[in-house]
């Protein structure tokens, strides 16, 4: 299926199956890496991207869906807010193999400009899996790029 | 990474082209496709022509003296919605519920009840709420009514060739409470709901109990209600040879669970 | 020590960190496993025709076609992939190699297998039973190391024997004797990068890897014994890794990409296993059921201890043989016990196997050891603190392998101490039905399980302005070793961390060497060798500079970035010696610093076989606590707070150590409460998936993570510090499990402790907990 949308800020083009996900699309076709299929089964939310500014899991998208979307992975995003967020996670410790952690900042980066308790974060950050942190110190990563961008 | 198996799909643009595609039957209908995707995934479905409806609009949420979720309304949507949340307080509770906020962000609220899996958060405010499924098929549109909508296990009067439009979920005065319960699994074991009207009448949804949701009369309850788990577990004994068993959970533990549950539900809308 | 910025920070945080999963190269090919449908049996034909005439397959290679290659680290029992028959069922039978992963995995589908089903034994137990099936005939036959011995036609890879004293006369004697039985499940690492391996064979006959592996060298090695090549005709390139945990520990895919690239004449192949491939083809965790009994004088003194261990592997026993060892020569961990008999036998199954994880045995044993002496204490009426202390190790005491303590192994008592009181020990409780509030305490005790002759190199190169190049043979698998390296070489020298740059990415023709990143070594030995590399360069430096200044060299000192005269005002900057000084004529006094160093433990010693000997490198301890909440009615556990306190020798760098200690406290607290295998009678996973085996989320937790490291330097030790990965699970499971007796007088016995388990447990222990 031919289809067209716009990726990290310029308009794409490719003929996809129709079974194929946005994952598989923009890893292979578009060969762009920061989002992960640590389980390919719905679950791990490694592969988040942004379709129209909402946070997906790309392995839940039919490319197909997102025909005429605007398609947004960490690589993407220009504004210069993700370096407070990058700075926070460095700071506080907010990964370790790093292998989810393009999916944590990507998602940290659609929470800014709100002001949530540590409660509220680890609700709006359900759906992402790590198995190395205990989640403790990227909780304290967000929470120091909320708390920075909002001054 | 894993891959879906190779499916046809069809992205009609509006309602009667949807329904066309809907007519040679063997089709899966998707709206957010969440669950036709992680059905695929874990080899449980494995469908040869998938239907999308994500072009056909029907993404309205409207409030009068009911609420109406039409068909392409995600469940983030929903959850978030101010009107939603303040005059339906039990959808959107019941809509924040599942799975996580990214699934939620592309998942439906239609799809979460018309797919009548048993892990559906949304069925038992769907039951509760003396809910309608509108549907559209061939002969023309028709509704389904919630009690009439689940017919077996997986299985609702939807027919194959009709696409449920929207949802109703009738504006109850009362008290209202939902819960869900999950152990070692991302799905819960079961989902329950509870209403009690203005007159002190009660009434408790399912799913996850059974193979089919539940919907049961508890009586009257006074306010200051307390206890419960007696109560509840009596009139589940009716059901205890049909509650599931599976990896997730025994029946047994299910049954005392949904008495548990309730039985804190019903104490808790009271305070 | 002044914590530094982690080194791997930026790649990681603008996600341009790539992994083997991220990579591909031109003209590459993706391999897809056809996988077996049954648990046990031979198999009888594969027909790959209708796969090989799909578009886009290039070959089709069978397990039969590369029989003729075994490979393993303790005992040889595996062929790169099932040949004459099937020992489980998932294992790969046959590769599909194609131009894209979709075609592969779609033909992988075509390829039909017939099989003669084989009665197949799925529980270890039966797998102990004269004539139970047998997974491997020829188990004598198989090539190991030198402490395994597996019993001909049988199950039993091995059985690892621990005699110290004479634990059966003594227990009769003791004034109590408690016995319990414990198990716990297989477990999934569920490390976030799957399992990837690319092969690549150049014209010269050299063989590269990329591989999302712990251990290069150990590829390395495995390769090269199983391939009769040599070791330097071996590349192995180990770039990020998304996180390891033991299961990437050893050789695993390796072998068989390499073999599906050769038959392809050398093209680049791919495997990348899908989660759902890693649950079956990759290594779990093993499963251990566990007979303990502990006999006690009446004043609480442990007197004899005795556990007989079951460990089951699996179909292939490669690793977890030494895991089975490990849970056996730890004894009676961090007690002194004078009468010790353990047995650890480790039996084959029809299921998917099992290899290192975190914690490697010890871990098990923890749970066995710390929840048995809690009942004990109870029963006898002793506090379950006074009693730890009362029978713990301390300098001059022996482990159960007659390894003499040290006081360079820190303070126990201290460590027990604080936990104690940081988790509010004896001070009030408020539980109201049908919540109950408990606490529990267990120690632990762990140093690396590693062969006495595992070593490590390192070097250092100096560059023309005086940064420098380090070089360790360990990898950056999450842990940050690698910061830690670099922090010990910039305080070395005194200069900015950023003038030094480790190698983050390994690639076993350059690097140093290092056995393997496992069993909290790295920084050990890693360290250690670093250090040495640090002196070799200094005195080279040292060598340089008294010649220009025309003093001693035990006079010159290198400090701040500097290269100055003790006492005195004359300094040079370190650039300016280190290629070698340029005097003004143009002379060169010295030549450019490279500095070399390595570390072995010359007397660490096999064990006899009565089990005695000297196994560890080095002994950390720590004492574990929490204190949960039990809800009876659903038997829901919460943990509200954990305090974690090891003795760390020194800290190298606070956060990196904190990371550790929390990390490994949610991985114990998931793998405690919710984590296992679930297998159905045929042997078949039932949640081979993160749906249904769930994994800890963000939601799971709370912030209550304590983590006090106490500093008593270890003279072994680099700087006195030792490393924490493995240590900080250890005691959790115990701990909770202590904690929920404490709340409810209920014991558990089983991993993991779900809720119905529990809420069956409290039904049968404590049923009027349940009345409503």
């Amino acid at each position: 299926m031919k289809i067209k949308f716009r990726l990290n800020g310029r308009d794409v083009e490719a003929d996809v199956h129709p079974s194929e996900t946005l994952l598989e699309t923009i890893r292979d076709r578009f060969e762009i890496t920061s989002p992960k299929g640590a389980c390919t089964q719905g679950v791990c939310g490694l592969c988040v991207v942004l379709v129209d500014g909402e946070p997906l899991k790309s392995c839940l998208v039919l490319t197909p869906e997102v025909q005429d979307s605007t398609v947004t992975t960490l690589e993407g995003i220009k504004d210069e807010r993700i370096e407070t967020v990058r700075e926070s996670f460095v700071e506080k410790h907010g990964f370790q193999c790093g292998f989810c952690t393009p999916a944590f900042i990507l998602r940290t980066y659609t929470l800014l400009g709100r002001k949530l308790s540590r409660e509220e974060i680890r609700e709006e950050l359900k759906g992402t899996l790590c198995r190395c942190t205990g989640y403790k110190a990227i909780v304290d990563s967000v929470e120091e790029a909320l708390i920075k961008v909002r001054e | 990474m894993s891959l879906l198996p190779n499916f046809k799909l069809e992205l009609p643009t509006d309602l009667k082209e949807a329904i066309s595609e809907l007519a040679g039957g063997n089709v899966v209908i998707a709206a957010g496709a969440t669950r036709v995707l992680l059905m695929s995934y874990m080899h449980i479905l494995r469908p040869e022509v998938v239907v999308s409806i994500r072009r056909i609009g029907l993404r309205e949420i409207k409030v009068s003296d009911e609420l109406e979720v039409e068909a392409n309304v995600t469940l983030s949507a929903v959850a978030r919605n101010e009107r939603v949340r303040k005059e339906f307080p039990l959808v959107a509770a019941s809509a924040s519920h599942v799975a996580d906020p990214l699934v939620r962000n592309k998942a439906t609220v239609v799809g979460n009840v018309v797919n009548a899996v048993p892990y559906s958060s949304m069925v038992p405010a769907f039951l509760l709420m003396d809910g309608k499924a509108k549907v559209v098929g061939p002969s023309g549109p028709r509704e389904i009514s919630a009690k009439d909508f689940f017919v077996g296990p997986l299985e609702t009067a939807q027919r194959p060739d009709e696409l449920v439009t929207s949802l109703t979920f009738r504006r109850v005065e009362g008290e209202w409470g939902f819960t869900e319960f999950r152990t070692d699994s991302q799905l819960p074991i079961i989902n329950v709901g509870v209403l009690r009207n203005k007159k002190g009448k009660v009434r408790v949804a399912y799913t996850g109990l059974t193979a089919m949701p539940n919907l049961l009369d508890l009586g009257t309850m006074p306010s200051d209600f307390r206890g419960g788990y007696r109560e509840v577990r009596n009139i589940l004994q009716d059901l205890s040879t049909q509650v599931l068993d599976d990896l997730r959970s025994s029946a047994e533990y299910r049954l005392h669970l949904a008495s548990v549950l309730t039985a804190r539900l019903l104490e808790g809308m009271g305070r | 020590m002044t914590d530094i910025e982690r080194v791997d920070a930026l790649d990681k945080v603008t996600g341009r960190a790539l992994y083997v999963y991220d990579l591909k190269f031109p003209g590459m090919l993706y391999a897809a496993l056809v996988k077996s449908t049954v648990p046990h049996g031979i198999i009888k034909k594969v027909d790959p025709s209708r796969a090989l005439a799909r578009e886009g397959v290039e070959a089709v290679i069978t397990g039969s076609q590369l029989s003729h290659v075994r490979a393993g680290i303790y005992i040889q029992d595996r062929t790169p992939m099932a040949a004459e028959k099937v020992r489980y069922l998932g294992e790969p039978v046959a590769a599909v190699l194609a131009r894209d992963l979709r075609s592969a995995r779609e033909a992988a589908e075509m390829v039909e297998v017939d099989y003669h089903e084989l009665s197949a034994v799925v529980d270890p137990r039966e797998a102990l039973r004269e004539g139970a099936p047998l997974v491997h005939e020829k188990l004598q036959e198989y090539h190991r190391y030198q402490e395994i011995k597996p019993l001909p036609n049988s199950n039993v890879a091995n059985v690892f024997r621990l005699r110290k004293g004479d634990a059966q006369s003594i227990l009769q004697r003791s004034d109590l004797v408690v016995e319990d039985t414990y198990t716990e499940a297989m477990i999934s690492h569920a490390y976030m990068e799957p399992m990837s391996v690319i092969a690549w064979w150049n014209p010269d006959g050299t063989l590269e890897l990329w591989t999302s592996a712990q251990s290069p060298f150990a590829v390395r090695n495995l390769l090269s014994k199983a391939l009769e090549l040599s070791e330097s005709r071996i590349v192995v390139h180990v770039p990020y890794v998304g996180g390891g945990f033991g299961g990437k520990a050893g050789l695993h895919l390796e072998l068989l990409v390499a073999l599906l690239s050769k038959a392809v004449g050398g093209r680049p192949v791919k495997l990348t296993l899908s989660r759902e491939d890693n649950f079956y083809v990759a290594p779990s965790k093993v499963g251990v059921s566990a007979e303990g009994k502990v006999g006690l004088s009446k004043e609480g003194k442990i007197l004899a201890l005795m556990v007989n261990y079951l460990v089951d592997a699996g179909a292939y026993a490669d690793y977890a043989v030494n895991v089975g060892k490990t849970m056996g020569y730890i004894g009676a961990g961090p007690y002194d016990v004078p009468n010790v008999w353990i047995d650890s036998t480790t039996v084959y199954t029809n299921k998917p196997f099992a290899t290192a994880f975190r914690g490697f045995g010890i871990l098990e044993a923890h749970w066995v050891v710390e929840r048995l002496l809690e009942t004990a204490s109870r029963k006898l009426g002793v506090d379950p603190v006074q009693f730890r202390l009362m029978n713990r190790l301390r300098p001059g005491s022996t482990t159960s392998t007659g390894q003499r303590i040290t006081e360079g192994s820190g303070d126990l008592a201290k460590c027990l101490q604080v936990a104690a009181d940081m988790v509010g020990w004896g001070s009030r409780k408020s539980s109201s039905h049908p919540t109950y509030v408990g606490r529990g305490v267990a120690l632990a005790m762990k140093g690396p399980s590693v062969p006495p002759y595992n070593s490590a190199q390192a070097y250092l190169k100096f560059n023309e302005d005086g940064t420098l190049d380090v070089s360790v043979g360990t990898t950056e698998i999450g842990q940050g070793t690698m910061t830690s390296i670099v922090q010990l070489v910039a305080e070395e020298f005194g200069i900015q961390p950023n003038k030094v740059r480790v190698d983050l990415v390994k690639d076993t023709s350059r690097s140093a060497y290092t056995w393997q990143t496992v069993g909290s070594r790295s920084l050990f030995y890693d360290g250690n060798a670093v250090l040495a590399a640090v002196d070799d360069a200094k005195s080279q430096i040292r060598r340089i500079a008294s010649k220009v200044f025309n003093v001693e060299e035990e006079e010159i000192s290198i400090g701040g970035g500097k290269v100055f005269v003790k006492g005195g005002s004359r300094a040079l900057d370190l650039k300016d010696v280190v290629m070698g000084y340029v005097t003004a004529n143009g002379n060169v006094i010295g030549s450019p610093v490279v500095g070399r160093g390595s570390f072995v433990v010359p007397d660490l010693t096999y064990l006899d076989s009565q089990g005695q000997g000297n196994p560890f490198p080095v002994i950390t301890f720590g004492a574990q606590s929490v204190e949960v909440e039990v809800d009876v009615l659903t038997g829901v556990v919460k943990v509200n707070k954990y305090v974690g306190v090891f003795d760390l020798g020194r800290v190298v760098n606070r956060g990196l150590a904190m990371d550790q200690l929390v990390g490994g406290a949610v991985m114990a607290i998931s793998l405690a409460l919710n984590e296992s295998i679930k297998f159905d009678e045929g042997g078949a996973i039932l949640n081979p998936n993160l749906v249904d085996y769930k994994v800890a989320e963000i939601g799971d937790v709370n912030d209550n993570l304590i983590g006090v490291f106490l500093e008593n330097p270890d003279p072994k030790g680099p700087r006195g510090a030792r490393g924490i990965g493995e240590n900080a699970l250890l005691g959790i499971p115990a701990a909770i499990g202590n904690a929920i007796y404490d709340a409810i007088g209920v014991s558990v016995r089983d991993l993991p402790i779900t809720p119905e388990r529990l809420w069956r447990e409290i039904r049968a222990q404590r049923p009027e907990l349940l009345e409503v």
